[in-house]
């Protein structure tokens, strides 16, 4: 089966520019906008600086976003899969104190998402957990 | 200018040595391209859309030193960097090789390259030219700068440069 590149970056790098976006481009696509956060009274010694503590972890040839888009075109490659059709976000649900890394804050956001954009009660929790 | 010693340097020998620095790379046998580089080395990829860019004051893609380049190697020949893990094939065709100019015991280098990234069944294709600023020493070559300079105007489709140009 064939798919598409799931994700693209580009990096303008004009001065002044203040931008960091992501866009979903289509269900198949993300577009990321990067570029570093300035201030007109930056001197030329901090400007070197900044754009050179920008390159260790963020950009395309940076030591850390390749590996994130990586790992969001593997979340792209997954949810163009029709087979199986919830995603599992139980993590901690049977803690009683969930911890940062569990996924709670992803049902919330959620149940949220889905009063307000559906318009629809929140789903009860004990439908979920059957899931 | 000052005499050079010894013969002048020939394409054919830059090429070789481009050649072998690219055999080095697309076998992932990063720790010996190391080898290659000064203490003083720069690697850098300069953005898409200001490729005349100078790093301290325009963002590129790529600025090492020869710290980070090592950190560089170190990380993509450990676990971690997923992007490179499963590791990518690539293979770098190198052409238009000239020698700009030579002092003393620098020799500036200009070439063009197309690199192939091939992974989970995509090809990223990387166009550009090379800047390079060699030194000879003890009758090698080694790689003082070493700038990669793409002529996409854009990273799309390939979204990253998660290998050595």
């Amino acid at each position: 089966m064939r798919w598409s590149k799931t994700c693209s970056a580009q990096i303008p790098s004009r001065r002044g520019e203040a931008r960091t976006t992501s866009h979903n481009l289509s269900r198949s696509a993300v577009l990321f906008l990067s570029s570093p956060l300035t201030g007109e009274e930056e001197t030329p010694e901090n400007r070197a600086l900044r754009l050179d503590n920008f390159l260790t972890f963020l950009g395309p040839g940076g030591f850390a976003t390749p590996d994130d888009v990586d790992m969001l075109e593997s979340c792209q490659r997954g949810f163009l899969n029709r087979e199986v059709e919830w995603s599992d976000m139980s993590r901690g649900m049977k803690s009683d104190h969930p911890v940062p890394t569990d996924e709670l804050q992803l049902r919330t956001f959620w149940r949220r998402w889905n009063q307000l954009i559906m318009l629809s009660q929140p789903v009860h929790a004990s439908a979920q957990k059957a899931a | 200018m000052a005499a050079q010693l010894g013969p002048a340097i020939t394409r054919e020998q830059i090429e070789d040595f481009l050649y072998a620095e690219a055999a080095l790379l697309d076998e992932w046998r990063l720790q010996e391209w190391l080898e290659l580089l000064t203490e003083d080395v720069t690697y850098s990829v300069p953005a898409t859309d200001v490729p005349e860019g100078d790093a301290k004051n325009t963002l590129f893609l790529v600025a090492d030193d020869a710290i980070r380049v090592h950190s560089r190697v170190k990380q993509l020949l450990g676990k971690s960097a997923w992007a490179e893990n499963p590791r990518s094939r690539t293979r770098r065709l190198i052409s238009n090789v000239r020698i700009r100019e030579t002092n003393g015991e620098t020799i500036r280098v200009t070439a063009n390259f197309i690199v192939y990234r091939m992974r989970m069944d995509q090809v990223d294709t990387y166009v550009g030219r090379y800047e390079y600023t060699l030194v000879q020493r003890d009758g090698q070559l080694k790689i003082r700068e070493r700038k990669a300079i793409l002529d996409l105007e854009a990273l799309r489709p390939q979204g990253k440069v998660s290998i050595i140009l």
